[in-house]
């Protein structure tokens, strides 16, 4: 009580003057968080635009009549802006078709990579068995042999198999990927192994397990490995172009330089094409980007 | 229910690293067995053992008469509770606790009806519909016991489960664990390195270090009668004080002379320990164990009747602490520094010098090579 009182006689301003001073302040700290959040906004915006500026010229141009491209004058924006270039990528080549195509075998690929994936991580993580430590390693180091380095004995192996010039031959090499495998055993190795054993106690079989609990705990992990994969998949080019011949089977990369090969004054048709075969990836990437950050660093931070 | 038996069981990982040696116990039905040490001792790794979630490098584990060594855990008939709760997050509560039935494959009606007669029982009825993150931490403990209720198992297996909880909470938890097994009367093993929550809830226990079993007892008994030193520092707080001490002989008695010093304190044992010593020990030395609450300030101890002629030693006070309905001092003293468990209202603080007896009744004497308790040696 004695302690109260003897704060009480010691207030040294009155309390209006204490309200002045803390609104004072809040002005002042109002201010210098308004110039922080204006900064930082300019900044963002000016290294958006350096960024985003060969894919907005890229979209520009593809409005661009051919004959406006080259020319000396300043050119970012087209004069006259006209489709006609987009009616053409359409109309040279069966640009349809091979997108239709690349998200077949991109679709396949995704799909594939992520059941293998998450099964292989699962048996890394969750399971003990000899030799799992040198198993995993091996994996890991398959990412370090360039995809250039074997892709003629994988041609090999496929002409073999007889399946060159088909569908399953796009897909098939890469049903799985040791990324993946590595992106989901981290995922994994932040996953609480209770749950697991209380499962294992429930007597839950792996499968079960796996299903029922890990894939809808693991959403976002699955959704970056999702984009990511389909991303990869899409832009694949040497690979289609080795073993595909027919145009019926061609994916979209490849049609993109069909595109060019016309004549070497079709570039905006071309640019037409690549604008319109972006958009799939980009659009991926959109709705994706929030599930593809989470499940890229989460089990980096303990949170 | 369940006999659970351990015959020789050990667990040794491959870098020859022994964590259990030889573990042998039998569990009877309706026990409640806990496992207690410091951490490392291989508690967890015992429970997990029984569980089926460690293989058992050697030894033999019966569970009602079946050798369950190579049996996997979901057919072992046992339920575990987990330190972190081990909830399904992507399951509300119902589901969580219906999990085990499901994969059993048990009629939908059923399983309704045990969830709900187990959830009246703990009294989570309220909160069947909500999803393990939107629960407190005793509430989780709560459902993760009911899961384990719920499939009604030959024994429950209980990892620290209260360890995650506040100091209030898990001494309310404690008194309804120990309910909870009056009223379903199963065998529960339970590891804890907490000795308030083995000593509250142990109907037997079993006192670890380094993957041997030091005492398996009641609790009264591993108290009174701990079988060797480490065990009686293990149980009891504050733990109990240890001298060097020296058997010598007096008038064809033995007496014990603290920091094998014949000048030094000297305490007479008891008749029963007196002889023990006469016949065993004499010209050797020990390890003297008396509990802080067995020493007594001189005045008191004289009003309290004891004998005060003798075991009186003199010391001065080093620190006190003042826990509400008593006091603990600690003492600086030649032959060892010591704490004394005294009443509220001792008045004594730090340099105050104090006259003390030791209660020798309630002496315990260890053999000074084998830190063994002479009583369980002879």
């Amino acid at each position: 009580m004695s302690s109260t009182i003897l704060a009480e006689n010691t207030n040294r301003i009155s309390k209006k003057e204490l309200l002045e001073l803390k609104e004072a302040m809040n002005q002042k700290a109002i201010t210098k968080k308004r110039i922080r959040i204006a900064t930082t906004v300019a900044a963002n915006i000016l290294v958006t635009f350096v960024v985003l500026l060969p894919l907005l010229y890229a979209v520009s141009i593809a409005f661009m009549p051919s004959g406006e491209l080259f020319t000396t004058d300043w050119n970012l924006l087209p004069k006259s802006p006209t489709f006609q270039n987009f009616k053409d990528a359409l109309t040279k080549v069966p640009l349809l078709r091979f997108i239709g195509n690349s998200f077949l075998v991109a679709g396949c690929i995704t799909i594939g990579q992520i059941i293998s994936c998450s099964l292989a991580a699962f048996s890394f993580s969750f399971l003990e068995f000899k030799g799992k430590g040198i198993l995993f390693m091996i994996v890991m180091a398959t990412m370090m042999v360039p995809g250039e380095a074997t892709i003629i004995s994988n041609y090999l192996t496929v002409g073999k198999m007889g399946i060159l010039d088909t569908y399953p031959v796009l897909i098939l090499p890469y049903l799985t990927s040791a990324m993946g495998i590595f992106l989901f055993r981290q995922f994994y190795m932040s996953f609480p192994i209770s749950l697991y054993e209380s499962a294992k106690l429930d007597g839950c079989t792996n499968l079960r397990f796996i299903w029922k609990i890990l894939i809808p705990l693991t959403k976002s992990a699955i959704g970056a490995m999702a984009v990511y994969t389909f991303i990869n998949a899409w832009n694949m080019y040497m690979w289609p172009l080795l073993v595909t011949g027919s145009d019926s089977l061609r994916t979209v990369q490849i049609g993109i330089s069909m595109l060019n090969s016309i004549d070497s004054q079709s570039i905006t048709t071309m640019i037409a094409g690549v604008v319109m075969v972006i958009i799939p990836s980009i659009s991926i990437f959109i709705i994706g980007q929030k599930q593809l950050i989470r499940g890229m660093f989460s089990g980096a931070v303990k949170g | 229910m369940a006999n659970i038996e351990l015959c020789n069981v050990s667990k040794i990982y491959e870098n020859h690293n022994c964590v259990v040696k030889d573990f042998n116990l039998s569990i009877k039905d309706k026990e409640f067995v806990i496992f207690v040490g410091p951490s490392g001792c291989g508690k967890s790794t015992t429970l997990r053992m029984i569980a089926g979630l460690e293989e058992i490098s050697d030894g033999e584990l019966w569970i009602d008469g079946k050798l369950c060594n190579y049996t996997e855990p979901g057919d072992r008939g046992l339920s575990m509770v987990f330190q972190n709760y081990a909830l399904y997050p992507n399951m509300n509560v119902f589901d969580n606790m219906a999990f085990s039935l499901k994969i059993r494959n048990i009629p939908k009606n059923e399983i309704k009806q045990k969830v709900e007669q187990v959830a009246k029982i703990l009294e989570i009825e309220q909160l069947l519909k909500r999803r393990p993150k939107e629960l407190s931490g005793g509430q989780r403990q709560r459902v993760a016991i009911g899961s384990a209720i719920v499939r009604n198992p030959k024994a429950f297996l209980m990892d620290e489960p209260l360890s995650n909880l506040d100091a209030k909470l898990r001494a309310q938890m404690r008194i309804e664990l120990a309910k909870i097994h009056k009223e379903l009367g199963t065998t529960i093993i339970y590891v804890t390195h907490d000795q308030t929550e083995a000593m509250t809830l142990g109907t037997r226990i079993v006192v670890m270090k380094k993957g041997e079993i030091q005492q398996a007892d009641t609790p009264t008994n591993l108290y009174q009668c701990p079988a060797n030193v480490f065990v009686a520092g293990f149980i009891g707080s504050p733990a109990m004080n240890f001298f060097p001490a020296y058997v010598g002989q007096l008038a064809g008695k033995a007496f014990l002379h603290l920091d094998n010093n014949v000048n030094g304190t000297v305490l007479t044992p008891v008749k029963k320990i007196e002889r023990i010593l006469k016949n065993a020990y004499l010209g050797k030395k020990v390890i003297v164990g008396i509990r802080p609450e067995d020493i007594y300030e001189y005045e008191d101890a004289k009003e309290r009747g004891f004998d005060v002629s003798m075991n009186v030693i003199e010391a001065v006070v080093d620190a006190r602490e003042m826990l509400g309905s008593e006091v603990i001092l600690h003492f600086e003293f030649p032959e060892g520094n010591f704490a004394a468990r005294v009443g509220a209202e001792n008045q004594n603080y730090p340099g105050d010098a104090v006259k003390l007896y030791f209660d020798v009744e309630k002496l315990h004497i260890f053999d000074k090579e084998t830190e063994k308790n002479i009583l369980f040696i002879l």
